[in-house]
């Protein structure tokens, strides 16, 4: 892909502890990418929507992105992303509180490319981290 | 009854009738109940029908006297084109057969339950009981069976939040204080500062595991209530249901468990009913998977599922040779997270039979069990074997 450009990984997240353990755990389990948080979808929106002409930029970006959030929820933010034609290339990670099959089910049929609940038992969240981690590593090859 | 068993019974009620006047038989009556006359054109096509008579319920409905409403015209008397429910009235004449009808009706604001007799002759009985109030009283009860479960459902979402963030951090609290003690060894080990190193080596991980042992248990309440509240809400397939195969695919899903423990289960002919086969799936293995866990260990366990059919419904019973409960536990058995201590050591999380009762609610069923212990138990679902609407 741009192996001139490192990836940015974006987190939107608006539970303030939650970011932090995620962002925590992603350089735990060794990923050095740049990273940046936002605490709402709307937020994270107006700053992609922003970019949105910039493809070379667009392209470096993956997205960790929660579903209950203020101002514009997950859902929301994935389809309007998954429905742009420049933004819709950006790998979107739901994450989300609960693992209720319904809301799964629409965020792939949204077109997300990874779910992940956020567990309780934080060893099986840093697990799907750290393949999560894998994965980034995948995406940036 | 058969068409020709009716004939008889119309021929009879209709001497009956004959015989004494109708509103002295059904005066008293809080039914609603009324004798009709078809009435049908040259092409043989019921047209309108004629009120012969009707009991005091039915007057005062209308807010008519017995003069009024005798030999009218039901589009005259109801001002209605075509007569009330004229088509199901006429299937009842032209087959001979009673039919049951459960409505509102617009122009009296009601709902109403009735029961359509034929009596030979072209002649016809309506016997109609008012279920507004039954009505509203389930509306509203429905109305607020789901508030609850949507306030079930957005609690336990959102306090998984802040459980998140206990666990997740004291977590972290454990690796910082085992990175402390690390940096701090040399010093301990030349100071001799046995407080301190007791403190980080024991004291912070020994409050850690308390503090995650119960942000655990609570995960799994938290879980159970989801499970619960997810279940209420679930949209119902209702189909015809095969329960032989249902059944013999639960028994096959747990077979390696059921061998292993010598457990044999036998299924009886079972009367396919109509329900959604995914929550009727839960039930069953519920109840198939507690005959396992509150096995009597001094015998093999033996399961039987059979079923007995009554009208419209049909009661299936999974019984078992286990432990059996006492009878001041069975009243509370279907409460949410109740347990019956020391009578097993399996871990459960207590909603297995509040699922059970949920999904039976659901498909407008009853639950029950009897028990004796140390004999076993019989649980019994009640279902419907004709299509029906989800309360």
């Amino acid at each position: 892909m741009c192996d001139s450009k490192e990836m940015t990984i974006l987190v939107a997240e608006d539970d303030p502890g939650h970011a932090e353990l995620i962002v925590d755990e992603l350089k735990e389990s060794g990923i050095h990418n740049p990273i940046r948080q936002f605490c709402n979808g709307q937020e994270v929106w107006d700053f992609l929507n922003e970019k949105d002409s910039d493809e070379t930029a667009v392209l470096n970006y993956l997205l960790l992105l929660d579903i209950k959030m203020p101002k514009m929820d997950g859902i929301e933010v994935l389809k309007r992303i998954k429905s742009h034609n420049t933004l819709k290339k950006i790998p979107v990670i739901m994450v989300s509180t609960t693992d209720d099959q319904p809301e799964i089910a629409k965020c792939y049929e949204l077109g997300c490319n990874m779910y992940i609940t956020k567990p309780v038992d934080y060893r099986i969240f840093a697990e799907s981290l750290k393949r999560l981690g894998l994965f980034i590593q995948i995406v940036r090859v | 009854m058969n068409r020709s068993t009716w004939g008889r019974l119309a021929g009879s009620t209709c001497h009956l009738l004959q015989s004494h006047h109708l509103s002295g038989i059904f005066s008293y009556f809080k039914e609603i109940v009324a004798i009709h006359e078809m009435i049908f054109n040259e092409a043989g096509e019921a047209i309108d029908y004629r009120v012969i008579d009707g009991n005091s319920a039915f007057l005062n409905l209308l807010g008519k006297r017995a003069e009024d409403i005798r030999n009218r015209l039901a589009t005259d008397l109801y001002s209605a084109i075509p007569a009330p429910y004229i088509r199901e009235y006429e299937s009842v004449v032209h087959h001979g057969l009673p039919k049951e009808l459960t409505t509102f009706y617009p122009p009296l604001d009601r709902y109403f339950s009735i029961t359509a007799i034929p009596l030979g002759d072209n002649l016809f009985a309506t016997i109609t009981n008012d279920i507004t109030a039954n009505r509203q009283m389930h509306e509203l009860m429905s109305a607020r069976s789901k508030e609850l479960e949507n306030y079930l459902y957005i609690t336990s979402h959102d306090l998984r939040t802040p459980l998140v963030n206990i666990q997740g951090f004291s977590q972290r609290l454990n690796k910082q204080s085992a990175k402390v003690l690390e940096l701090l060894k040399e010093h301990l080990n030349s100071t001799g500062n046995e407080e301190l190193k007791k403190l980080i080596s024991e004291g912070i991980p020994k409050t850690l595991h308390f503090i995650l042992a119960g942000v655990n248990k609570m995960d799994s309440l938290l879980n159970a209530l989801l499970q619960l509240s997810r279940t209420g809400r679930a949209t119902m397939s209702v189909k015809p249901v095969n329960m032989n195969l249902l059944l013999e695919k639960i028994v096959e899903t747990n077979s390696f468990q059921l061998s292993e423990i010598g457990a044999s289960v036998k299924i009886d002919q079972l009367p396919v009913c109509y329900g959604d086969e995914n929550l009727l799936n839960q039930m069953f293995s519920n109840l198939i998977g507690n005959a396992i866990k509150y096995r009597n260990p001094a015998r093999s366990l033996v399961i039987e599922i059979s079923a007995i059919s009554g009208l419209r419904k049909a009661i299936y019973s999974v019984k078992d040779n286990g432990t059996g409960i006492e009878k001041k536990h069975l009243d509370h058995i279907w409460n949410l997270f109740y347990r019956i201590d020391g009578t097993t050591s399996e871990p459960g999380d207590g909603i297995g039979l509040s699922v059970v009762k949920k999904i039976a609610e659901k498909h407008r069923g009853r639950v029950k069990v009897e028990s004796e212990p140390g004999t076993g138990s019989v649980f019994s679902v009640v279902l419907q074997t004709t299509e029906f609407q989800e309360p």
